[in-house]
């Protein structure tokens, strides 16, 4: 990438307005269990952000507890503001946003949470956000797309469960975050951004491995998505890949046997934080099942590729079953250092970065 | 529920357990079997009450001595909810202090997960959690 686009590219801004709207539940019983979410990730110096605006029925917790389901415009639909911040400390919230006090209409790519909001303007996602407790984390940003969306729909998770994917893994962010009083100015600082819809509820017999790698210089023209889904227990992979994109363009996709995924260690993180922090009182452990790093070897075709990233930090977000009411599913959120090196279409690749990676367990 | 104490925060539990029962009664009865015949001598602040287990409900009553005995404060009740104090560590450093024979207390915590459990899974809660605030609030002003 010879420069940053500092405005948006008419094609970018074309795609992401025809794919990244608003889906929200559709009806019939695949609408008891859907779930969307706008996640949005700054990997600045010194600062890891993110910023999650999700929307979830919550039949799938009424069928637990007997609750009769709302019938009404919105059946069951429950908003949340997921803020997570590390700038050498954890801080972060869960503002719940019950029917009624938000709003996403299908068909457009906007949205209000109670204080929180997300609007797509000229070609820009700008984000308003302001959470709540002893280390409130608050900003505003504008962030420009750098690369061309892509589309993956219907991913199986599991039995009567996919999900389907917008990503858009490479912008730049300026604007400001405060967090319990620290004020982070970002200009121009590395931000990724995706989009998820489906139905499935959380427990279901599914696990997934998930992270995003952005390059330190600007100049770099690399940026990638790696996934795996995997069953709960994690004995079978059901799918597996490796984006990349160069520059703006979606340049290699490597995809299921052509990728090797290994886990080593443990990842040696002496804390980690716990959200919402109610449900730390049943997980209060101090470890997590995250790896000290994760390998991925690609190639096919000529092309080969290797891939590291070594968690600096985890977070759990901790979110209740919906399969089942003494259990909970844990989302750890590990941010850290990721290197890309290999040889695509004769080209070397090379890139040393940040990355942020999620794990199901 | 001791008469001479304020009993809000007695209320509020009796309340909260009828929440559990009707939003999450798979969390409500598995906290009932837990706590089927056994006894708890709670005090929290300056208020103490029992909390006893039946087969099919748990009911708050006036204090009276028990096997397992907990004590505590409002404000270390909220900084747990708030992740500001995990468990542990009010344990260790007697902000919460908990006296009982082990196999009393492993029931305990299980009762406890029970109760969380359907705490999160319970529309009403957030609401009694605002009132769990405002009765802290009124006891020792704004947190």
């Amino acid at each position: 990438m010879s420069a940053l686009l500092s405005r948006p590219d008419p094609a970018i801004t074309r795609l992401i307005g025809e794919a990244d709207y608003y889906r929200r539940a559709p009806p019939g019983p695949a609408g008891r269990s859907f779930k969307e979410w706008q996640h949005f990730l700054v990997l600045a110096p010194g600062l890891d952000l993110l910023v999650n605006f999700s929307i979830s029925s919550i039949s799938g917790i009424s069928s637990i507890s007997g609750i009769p389901e709302d019938r009404g415009s919105s059946p069951g639909a429950h908003g949340r503001v997921i803020l997570l911040a590390y700038d050498g400390q954890w801080s972060g919230s869960v503002e719940q946003c019950p029917a009624g006090s938000f709003t996403a209409p299908s068909g457009r790519l906007a949205a209000r949470f109670a204080a929180s909001r997300m609007d797509f303007i000229d070609g820009r996602y700008h984000l308003e956000f302001r959470g709540d407790g002893r280390h409130a984390i608050s900003g505003q940003l504008v962030c420009t797309p750098q690369v061309l969306p892509a589309l993956s729909h219907n991913i199986h998770l599991a039995d009567r469960a996919s999900l389907s994917w917008l990503m858009l893994p490479r912008l730049i962010v300026s604007g400001h975050v405060e967090i319990g009083g620290r004020r982070h100015a970002l200009i121009d600082a590395p931000a990724y951004h995706d989009h998820n819809w489906g139905a499935f509820r959380w427990g279901d017999d599914f696990a997934w491995e998930w992270g995003c790698g952005l390059p330190d210089r600007t100049d770099h023209a690399w940026s990638l998505i790696h996934v795996r889904m995997a069953d709960r227990a994690r004995l079978r992979v059901h799918s597996q890949g490796l984006f990349l994109w160069r520059g703006r363009e979606h340049h290699r996709f490597f995809r299921d046997d052509e990728l090797r995924v290994t886990l080593r260690g443990t990842a040696d993180v002496h804390e980690v934080f716990k959200l919402p922090s109610v449900l730390a009182v049943l997980a209060p452990d101090r470890h997590c099942d995250v790896p000290a790093e994760i390998e991925v070897e690609a190639s096919g075709d000529g092309d080969r590729v290797h891939m590291t990233f070594t968690p600096r930090a985890v977070a759990q977000v901790l979110i209740p079953d919906e399969t089942r009411d003494d259990r909970l599913v844990v989302l750890n959120e590990a941010c850290g250092d990721l290197r890309l090196e290999g040889t695509i279409r004769g080209e070397a690749v090379t890139m040393a970065g940040r990355g942020v990676f999620e794990f199901i367990r | 529920m001791n008469s001479s104490a304020d009993p809000g925060i007695g209320r509020l539990l009796e309340d909260s357990l009828e929440c559990l029962e009707r939003e999450a009664p798979g969390c409500h009865a598995r906290m009932c079997q837990h706590m089927s015949g056994h006894a708890l001598d709670l005090t929290i602040g300056r208020q103490r009450m029992s909390l006893r287990g039946e087969p099919r409900r748990l009911t708050v009553g006036p204090a009276h001595d028990a096997p397992v005995r907990v004590r505590t404060e409002l404000a270390t009740i909220l900084a747990i909810l708030g992740g500001e104090l995990p468990i542990r560590e009010a344990v260790r450093d007697d902000h919460l202090e908990v006296q009982g024979p082990i196999d009393r207390l492993l029931i305990l915590h299980a009762a406890l997960a029970d109760y969380v459990h359907g705490a999160v899974r319970s529309p009403s809660f957030p609401a009694l959690l605002t009132r769990l605030r405002s009765l802290h609030q009124r006891e020792t002003g704004p947190i």
